[in-house]
């Protein structure tokens, strides 16, 4: 049995950005679902938080209580993979969420993938709402676009590698643009 | 001013006369507001008119005749006209004594005269006028009883004990009794004709002699959204906002498209964004018909909207330091835009039952804007606390994954042949049946189980939802702890522990269901 997720708060971990691009990524069972929950339990910004995810593979919501998360601040979206990026953008831009959370593997193009990372990064910024990729692998690793980008390894004990991680998002986009 | 005589008067027709509609008794019931505006409707049966302020204003033979013309210029059958006090008398003169000429003078004498001619079937309508209650269905058998005990006229039912009536018949005696004196005026439910919201514009440009065609969606949305300007503002004085919109465009190949909203909405954004999708799809389904292989000529001469269902809206008035209700507005127009661009009910929420069954502990349910963030407001923390359920994984399959377990290991493809070569990637292979859930999951097939631990076990219930498991009663759920096999079975002769999860092999939470000796991955820990 694993230990109470108020035992293992990560407080080593940096904050989730409420304005940019955050990209969790890790095996399967590696805890990057329980490292999320629980700075979600402490991060108070707005109260809801937009999950978007697959129907087959859903987030068990009665896990949600383990972390004092109450399952009314999740509002759930079962999006096919190819309406992922308008819907969140749509949920981005309605300002209503702290975070919206992407959970699944986010299928670009390497072509198109940076332009529309930087479109949701645009958003992220201009309408002050977190966007979350949780995946299996990293979408580009150690991006500009990306705030923060972890590799978790395990939740408990914790052990991840930050890929990325900046405070000032735009002072980097223009050191980016230079 | 002396009370005239008969103020009631009912317009009755036969029940049988099956071309009696109901839209014709209502166009009947609005021309009938030139004599009063008290009008009500018995469904399919009988109009009512209360000419109390208004019958000196007519002659009462020539109202008659009147009311005649206007029943056959809306090609209703003959109808049976007659005047009382109430509009329950007024319906029993109709239907059991249409030819009775001597209409009653005051309300007191009105039973006295007519109970001995009533027969007592005549009670339900003297109950029910409107037909807005529902005890019809508890008197027909009382009806038959009454028959048997000799009662027969309206007369012989009240001479009976009001008490005795009372005491067998509970509220339904008490109601009889009060038909029978007039003892209570049931409420009069006057008719009112809906709204109609609808606004036609014209396309033809004067200008340059030519007009819109339909797969012109973006053109055709510029004219769309001037009229749904001029709706949206009726709509908005009345507290009303559009559940459901009806398109008919006008032309060579004219259609009707008819928009439905899983959240009633007047923004005006919201709602162009909304038929910009439909119609897109619309026109993507149903293309314009092409004449003779030349372009298609669909040009349009007019279009129509019409409102064809509202739901009122808030009328209390906006608290200005509330920020709630901007962001319930926004909610709503999220809602429609996803229900339009996805499918309907992929945004939900979640409400957590109390019921062990993992697939049943919890159900989706539709987002209402109006109390999405009261509740959160009222509710910080959900009911059901955290000590209520027992320690289940983060991510649930939906279905189950069948696995096949063989010794210490756990074989992911249930046909697969446990002394095959391990490490074969099923994921790539499209022919298996589970080959998307695989490569979500992103699985190898062959696991080594590290460490298993029971974690709870269910008794006495079923499954509901995937048949092949159905028969099942027990459950068993283990936390198994397992990594990827790179090693042959048969080579694998270390402990189990020596596996480290660092060396660049995962090492996978999984919660298993065990029932009917068959296993499943039921949920991952993440």
């Amino acid at each position: 049995m694993s230990s109470t997720p108020q035992d293992t708060y990560p407080k080593i971990f940096p904050e989730i950005p409420t304005n940019a691009l955050t990209e969790l990524s890790g095996h399967l069972s590696s805890g990057k679902n329980s490292l999320i929950f629980s700075k979600f339990s402490h991060q108070y910004s707005r109260p809801l938080i937009a999950w978007v995810e697959s129907p087959t593979i859903s987030l068990n919501p009665c896990s949600l209580l383990r972390f004092n998360l109450n399952p009314d601040r999740f509002i759930f979206i079962e999006s096919p993979l190819s309406n992922v990026l308008w819907c969140l953008r749509e949920l981005t831009q309605s300002e209503l969420f702290s975070h919206v959370v992407f959970s699944g593997k986010l299928s670009l193009q390497l072509r198109t993938q940076e332009v529309e990372l930087r479109r949701l990064q645009i958003a992220a910024k201009t309408h002050q709402t977190g966007i979350v990729f949780i995946s299996d692998t990293p979408t580009l690793t150690a991006n500009w676009m990306f705030a923060l980008q972890a590799k978790i390894h395990s939740y408990a004990p914790l052990d991840f590698t930050l890929l990325r991680h900046t405070q000032n998002h735009q002072t980097d986009f223009l050191a980016q643009s230079s | 001013m002396k009370k005239p005589p008969t103020p009631i008067v009912c317009i009755a027709f036969s029940r049988s006369s099956n071309e009696l509609r109901h839209s014709r008794l209502t166009d009947l019931a609005e021309s009938c507001f030139r004599f009063t505006p008290e009008v009500s409707i018995r469904e399919g049966e009988a109009l009512f008119l209360n000419m109390t302020r208004s019958y000196h204003l007519f002659q009462p033979h020539l109202l008659a005749l009147k009311f005649q013309a206007l029943c056959r210029r809306f090609e209703l059958p003959t109808p049976i006209i007659t005047h009382a006090f109430s509009a329950r008398w007024a319906l029993v003169l109709a239907k059991y004594l249409p030819n009775h000429t001597h209409p009653t003078t005051s309300p007191n004498d009105t039973n006295s005269e007519l109970l001995p001619l009533l027969p007592v079937e005549a009670i339900e309508d003297l109950i029910n006028p409107f037909s807005k209650l529902t005890p019809e269905a508890q008197l027909s058998k009382h009806l038959a009883i009454f028959h048997k005990l000799g009662i027969h006229t309206l007369e012989d039912l009240q001479q009976l004990p009001t008490l005795e009536l009372v005491t067998r018949l509970g509220p339904l005696g008490r109601l009889i009794q009060s038909s029978l004196l007039d003892s209570i005026e049931p409420i009069w439910p006057t008719h009112k004709p809906p709204e109609i919201f609808e606004t036609t514009q014209s396309l033809l440009d004067p200008e340059t002699c030519g007009s819109l065609c339909a797969h012109q969606s973006e053109a055709l949305l510029f004219a769309i959204k001037h009229s749904l300007d001029q709706l949206i503002a009726k709509l908005h004085a009345r507290h009303l906002l559009v559940s459901e919109l009806s398109l008919t465009l006008d032309g060579k190949q004219a259609r009707t498209i008819n928009f439905e909203f899983s959240q009633p909405t007047n923004s005006i954004k919201s709602l162009i964004f909304l038929i910009r999708e439909q119609l897109n799809r619309k026109l993507e389904q149903e293309p314009p018909q092409k004449e003779h292989n030349e372009a298609p000529n669909d040009s349009l001469e007019s279009l129509h909207l019409k409102v064809l269902r509202t739901r009122p809206s808030r009328s209390r008035q906006q608290f200005i330091f509330d920020n709630n209700l901007a962001q319930t507005e926004s909610l709503e127009t999220l809602v429609n835009r996803i229900d339009a661009k996805i499918e309907k009910n992929r945004i939900f929420k979640i409400r957590l039952n109390d019921e062990y069954l993992p697939e049943k502990n919890f159900v989706h349910e539709s987002i209402h804007a109006n109390d999405a963030h009261e509740k959160i407001r009222d509710t910080p923390k959900s009911s059901i606390s955290h000590l209520d359920f027992p320690y289940r994984p983060t991510i649930l399959l939906n279905p189950p994954l069948a696995i096949k377990k063989h010794g210490a290991f756990l074989y992911i493809n249930p046909n697969i042949n446990p002394n095959i070569t391990p490490n074969t990637n099923l994921n790539a292979d499209p022919r298996h049946p589970k080959s998307s859930l695989h490569q979500r999951l992103n699985l190898p097939v062959q696991l080594f189980i590290i460490q298993s631990t029971p974690l709870e076990r269910i008794r006495n219930t079923h499954w509901i939802h995937h048949a092949e498991i159905i028969h099942s009663n027990d459950r068993e759920y283990f936390e198994v702890h397992a990594t990827q096999a790179n090693l042959s079975p048969v080579t694998l002769v270390s402990p189990p522990t020596s596996i480290n999860p660092s060396n660049g092999f995962p090492l996978y939470k999984l919660w298993i269901l065990l029932t009917d000796q068959r296993y499943f991955i039921h949920g991952v820990f993440d």
